[in-house]
């Protein structure tokens, strides 16, 4: 049994949730792109942009259920976690590179926010202004 | 079964090596051969379309390692757990600094990330480099098999030796060098005008640094690894890795000079391809020899997958790199001919 249970049920029930509410905002959208009205909805337009950060919690927490949920196995049934730990790697040696590997993560998270920014300070190209006119 | 598996995985990181090898070291040259920014993307679009799929041969390596070789697997991930995982930084850093440069057109932005994209692609090549010292010199197994190598200690190769010391130092300076001289001709045969006369020139000086190299590099893996030795004793015919590698060694100098074509790219080949299987041949059985006592290093034979497991893999491997293979000529076909440098393309 996993020994977290909590933490399981909520980043299951979440990727869940999320993952539905995401299908059924694009199956929307969909038919009103069909429609021809997708770029003359202001209250759908919002939603999609406010859908914006679902994705990533949505993977984030699918992530962690499969790796919660998966204790205290490494391969199910055939390798503990505590059988698959390496005998001669210090904890200071782990710690060294959880620091490392969350430095790379979090200057990318920021020059990624930094590009996105710019991205739309910038405002959608000309194309999609003429083509949203002219539907 | 156990040696066509060493073979396949040999040929695997051969592969790797050629074909990342010179991504690697066009970014080792690109400060050099390119100084405008239309120059700069001219050599990022000569690796643009294929540097990923290149270094997805290391990915394949690896997983080729884990499943012909597990017992070598989890001992040398852990055991090379520090400079494997600056070896993913410097992947990381490199594969961005690609991807990132274009967005903002500035002074600041775009020679910061060439810089970045340069001494990474340099540091990964004297990484690489260590990591084949480190395999040709032998580590402390113990009788487990397993082992831990810390970064450094005091250089000497001796027992209590680290990940960097003289000999890996000479190896990993070695695969600069020959990066730098892969990379170049590279450069050379995929841009026009002063890129290609600056890479042409570069290759061949470099070449006389490497030529340098190479001697010492020779006698210190016969002096650190004495089992190379015996290897080419009991079996002469090996002596035909070598001598590809002076081969090819000599065919850049020799077809480089005429034009910084197909021919010398192709020779660059040849001798890493010489240098590496002069070096897997050595080492064999070995997959992970023990620098304290010989008869702890892992073999082949001790660190293989069962029989089973083994042919089976043997049967999906095939069909699967023909696919790959099919692919990468695809690739490289699409992509053929010279860059241009006319601002166009997403590089």
């Amino acid at each position: 049994m996993p020994d977290n249970i909590p933490l399981l049920y909520y980043s299951y029930h979440i990727m869940i949730g999320l993952g539905t509410i995401l299908i059924g905002v694009m199956a929307l959208a969909s038919l009103s792109l069909w429609r021809g009205r997708l770029y003359r909805a202001r209250s759908l337009l919002w939603l999609l942009m406010l859908m914006l950060p679902f994705p990533y919690i949505a993977t984030t927490a699918g992530w962690i259920t499969a790796e919660v949920g998966r204790q205290p196995w490494l391969i199910y049934g055939i390798m503990r976690t505590n059988e698959g730990v390496s005998p001669h790697i210090s904890a200071g040696n782990a710690l060294f590179t959880l620091i490392g590997f969350m430095g790379i993560y979090t200057v990318l998270g920021i020059l990624f926010l930094f590009l996105v920014r710019r991205e739309i300070e910038e405002g959608p190209e000309p194309l999609i202004e003429a083509r949203a006119a002219a539907l | 079964m156990e040696t066509i598996w060493y073979c396949l995985v040999a040929v695997m990181i051969a592969v790797y090596v050629v074909l990342d090898g010179f991504d690697l070291g066009a970014g080792i040259v690109h400060l050099f051969v390119a100084r405008t920014e239309g120059e700069r993307r001219a050599v990022l679009g000569s690796i643009g379309p294929v540097w990923d799929g290149n270094e997805v041969w290391l990915l394949a390596g690896g997983g080729t390692l884990y499943f012909a070789f597990p017992a070598l697997y989890a001992s040398s991930f852990s055991g090379f757990y520090l400079p494997l995982m600056i070896v993913l930084w410097l992947l990381i850093l490199r594969g961005i600094s690609i991807e990132f440069r274009n967005h903002i057109q500035s002074l600041v932005w775009q020679p910061l990330w060439d810089v970045v994209f340069a001494g990474g692609s340099a540091l990964l090549a004297v990484f690489f480099g260590a990591a084949l010292g480190n395999v040709v010199r032998g580590v402390p197994l113990d009788r487990s098999g397993e082992f831990f190598l810390p970064l450094w200690t005091d250089f000497t190769a001796g027992k209590d030796t680290g990940i960097l010391d003289w000999y890996t130092l000479l190896i990993a300076i070695a695969a600069l060098l020959t990066l730098a001289v892969h990379g170049s001709l590279w450069v050379a045969l995929k841009t026009e005008g002063a890129v290609e006369a600056r890479a042409c020139r570069l290759a061949q000086s470099v070449w006389w640094g490497l030529l340098a190299w190479v001697v010492p590099i020779t006698f210190a893996s016969f002096r650190i690894q004495p089992h190379l030795k015996q290897s080419f004793a009991a079996h002469p015919w090996g002596y035909v890795f070598p001598l590809l590698a002076i081969v090819g060694l000599i065919g850049i100098r020799v077809l480089g000079g005429v034009r910084g074509g197909l021919d010398a790219f192709l020779c660059s080949c040849l001798f890493i391809l010489g240098m590496l299987t002069s070096a897997v041949f050595g080492i064999y059985p070995y997959v992970l020899p023990s620098n304290a006592d010989p008869s702890l290093g892992l073999t082949v034979h001790n660190s293989a997958a069962p029989l089973y497991g083994l042919q089976v893999g043997l049967m999906w491997f095939i069909p699967g790199t023909l696919l790959a293979c099919g692919y990468f000529v695809y690739t490289y076909r699409s992509f053929s001919g010279k860059v241009k440098l006319d601002g166009q393309g997403h590089y």
